[in-house]
């Protein structure tokens, strides 16, 4: 089957394509000089600069793609749902307001050193705290995934993706993880007629990509500002069938 | 004491490098999983790892910078006139390409629609196309208190009061359903921010629907408006006395209450005044300032040059009688 298709299990007997192989992807290539000899003979059998963060991506034989080749924004499409996961920002030891939103004590009105505390722990049955009791503590720096996010835009010159979300976590210039959505409502998209680039996106000379490729129901700043003058509003009527109280003799 | 003295400047010549570290410690946070900046801008230029063909990152294609030297008065300007391509003073959260592509947008956006220069306190005329309006359009009209953000994400906000009440409205200097922005007064206040103005009577943040504009005349400055604003009784909204403010006309404050001020560290902060560093990570630097001027002279030329056609078109239509080669003189 030669369809790109999220596989989120490593279970062989669920998979259709049989056995599973891992492809280690890197990013950031760096000078040899800084790393270690081990670390090194990663690299010597693909002919490729030892690279800063490594990640594996579990793949079918079928997907398999020569060490060194580049992978570029171009393997993704354009209104292609995706998954994110990174760490998110780390904001060190932290209070019960900050980390879970308690509301704390009165500032005034004789409350003593009762501010910014958490309260009771438990009730006098079990005589000792629940499991699970929000407390201060480490916030943050937390493996945490969105799913099910769209690509909206694609820069090709500088290998950039525009994603619609309400956050994707991490601080600037972290690393991020990418897949294909597992959601099924996004995996029913991909059929063998409309699938993006697979196994990845190589370039052509005669075919070159334009530098900006744009989603359909994106406003350009290129185009004129807007105006809605074919929008017809929906007036409001009297339902047909209303109850109306009826005075009883 | 003498001893002490004498002795700093050969600690500070022996660990140079510990004071680096803590300035950079204090600016780049380091957190987990992420690409330090350095180490981000050297690998974009790099040719370690770069397919050269393809639609990878090109290395020769970048802008070349113009070395200037000098800045003539009308480009240290532009810092007051497109206050929107302006850094975020944060370095923390700034991205060289991200700020490329948005001030691309930007000036293409810019094209469209003419966004004019003003000021905190400059009275504007703004109309947006509301679907459920009855002409699909809305106008408001108001002065302008405050300018947030940079880049893309650049608002003002219009006051006005409207049948005895206070409206204040957000508008996103980029949003594409602005149609116009008219600048009915240009001018200039003692403050950047004059949301003091909901803690002040009416009348000083009362403008009429019907403001015809006031033109100034070419060349002349910016005019700054030094009046200065009473503030209604207490309670206030934030505590307009603790801020510098220089276009209000505070109230007597009462000596406890003044030395409450004085003992909350958060707030009595005079020392600011000297604080070199913070200066230092509010003012832009030379090389991005020279990469934003570019932008922004590219994107003027190429508006003169519609200008110019436009009026030599003009001048065409006006001329009817073109003269020729073999023209002979009225007899």
């Amino acid at each position: 089957m030669n369809e790109r298709n999220n596989i989120y299990n490593n279970n062989t007997k669920r998979t259709k394509n049989g056995l599973l192989g891992m492809a280690i992807v890197g990013a950031i290539s760096s000078d040899p000089r800084n790393y270690t000899s081990q670390y090194l003979d990663i690299f010597k059998n693909s002919g490729v600069p030892p690279k800063r963060k490594l990640t594996k991506f579990m793949i079918s034989q079928n997907a398999v793609v020569q060490p060194g080749t580049p992978l570029f924004a171009a393997h993704f499409r354009v209104g292609d749902y995706v998954d994110i996961g990174s760490h998110t920002i780390g904001f060190g030891f932290q209070g019960v307001m900050k980390r879970w939103g308690f509301k704390g004590g009165p500032r005034s009105h004789g409350s003593t050193k009762f501010h910014r505390k958490r309260g009771s722990i438990g009730s006098g049955r079990d005589r000792r705290p629940i499991k699970g009791m929000k407390m201060a503590g480490r916030m943050g720096c937390k493996w945490r995934q969105l799913m099910g996010l769209k690509i909206w835009r694609i820069n090709n010159k500088y290998n950039i993706l525009y994603i619609q979300g309400p956050v994707i976590p991490g601080p600037t210039h972290s690393y991020v993880r990418i897949n294909d959505s597992c959601l099924p409502k996004n995996r029913e998209q991909i059929t063998q007629e409309s699938h993006p680039p697979f196994p990845t996106y190589y370039p052509d000379e005669q075919e070159k990509l334009p530098e900006e490729i744009f989603d359909k129901g994106l406003h350009q700043f290129n185009d004129s500002t807007i105006k809605f003058e074919n929008f017809e509003v929906k007036k409001i009527t009297k339902r047909e069938g209303a109850k109306i109280a009826k005075i009883k003799n | 004491m003498i001893k002490i003295y004498e002795k700093l400047p050969n600690l500070l010549r022996r660990n140079t490098n510990s004071i680096k570290q803590t300035v950079e410690l204090v600016l780049s946070r380091n957190y987990t999983n992420t690409v330090p900046d350095k180490i981000l801008e050297k690998a974009r230029r790099s040719r370690l790892g770069a397919a050269v063909k393809g639609p990878a990152v090109q290395i020769e294609n970048e802008p070349k910078l113009e070395q200037a030297n000098k800045y003539t008065e009308a480009e240290r300007d532009y810092k007051y006139i497109y206050p929107d391509f302006l850094p975020n003073p944060v370095y923390y959260f700034r991205d060289k390409i991200r700020e490329r592509l948005e001030r691309n947008d930007m000036l293409n956006r810019r094209k469209q629609i003419t966004i004019p220069e003003f000021y905190v306190g400059s009275i504007l005329a703004v109309t947006v196309s509301d679907p459920y309006a009855p002409g699909k359009t809305n106008r408001f009209v108001g002065i302008c208190i405050r300018r947030d953000d940079y880049g893309l994400r650049h608002s003002f906000t219009l006051r006005n009061v409207v049948d005895g009440l206070g409206v204040e409205i957000l508008y996103d200097m980029y949003n594409p359903t602005i149609q116009t922005i008219e600048v009915l007064k240009l001018e200039k206040r003692l403050d950047d921010n004059l949301s003091y103005l909901q803690d002040c009577p009416p009348e000083y943040s009362t403008i009429p629907f019907d403001l015809q504009p006031v033109k100034l005349l070419p060349g002349m400055k910016v005019p700054v408006n030094t009046t200065k604003v009473p503030l209604k009784k207490k309670p206030w909204r934030h505590a307009w006395d603790r801020k510098s403010l220089r276009g209000v006309i505070l109230p007597e404050i009462k000596r406890y209450e003044h030395e409450e001020y004085m003992q909350s560290t958060s707030e009595f902060k005079p020392y600011q005044k000297w604080d070199l560093m913070k200066n230092y990570r509010e003012t832009i630097h030379d090389d991005d300032h020279r990469e934003i001027i570019q932008d922004i002279k590219k994107f003027e030329s190429e508006i003169t040059d519609k200008r110019e056609v436009i009026t030599a078109a003009k001048k065409l239509v006006r001329t009817r009688n073109i003269p020729s080669e073999n023209s002979t003189p009225n007899k």
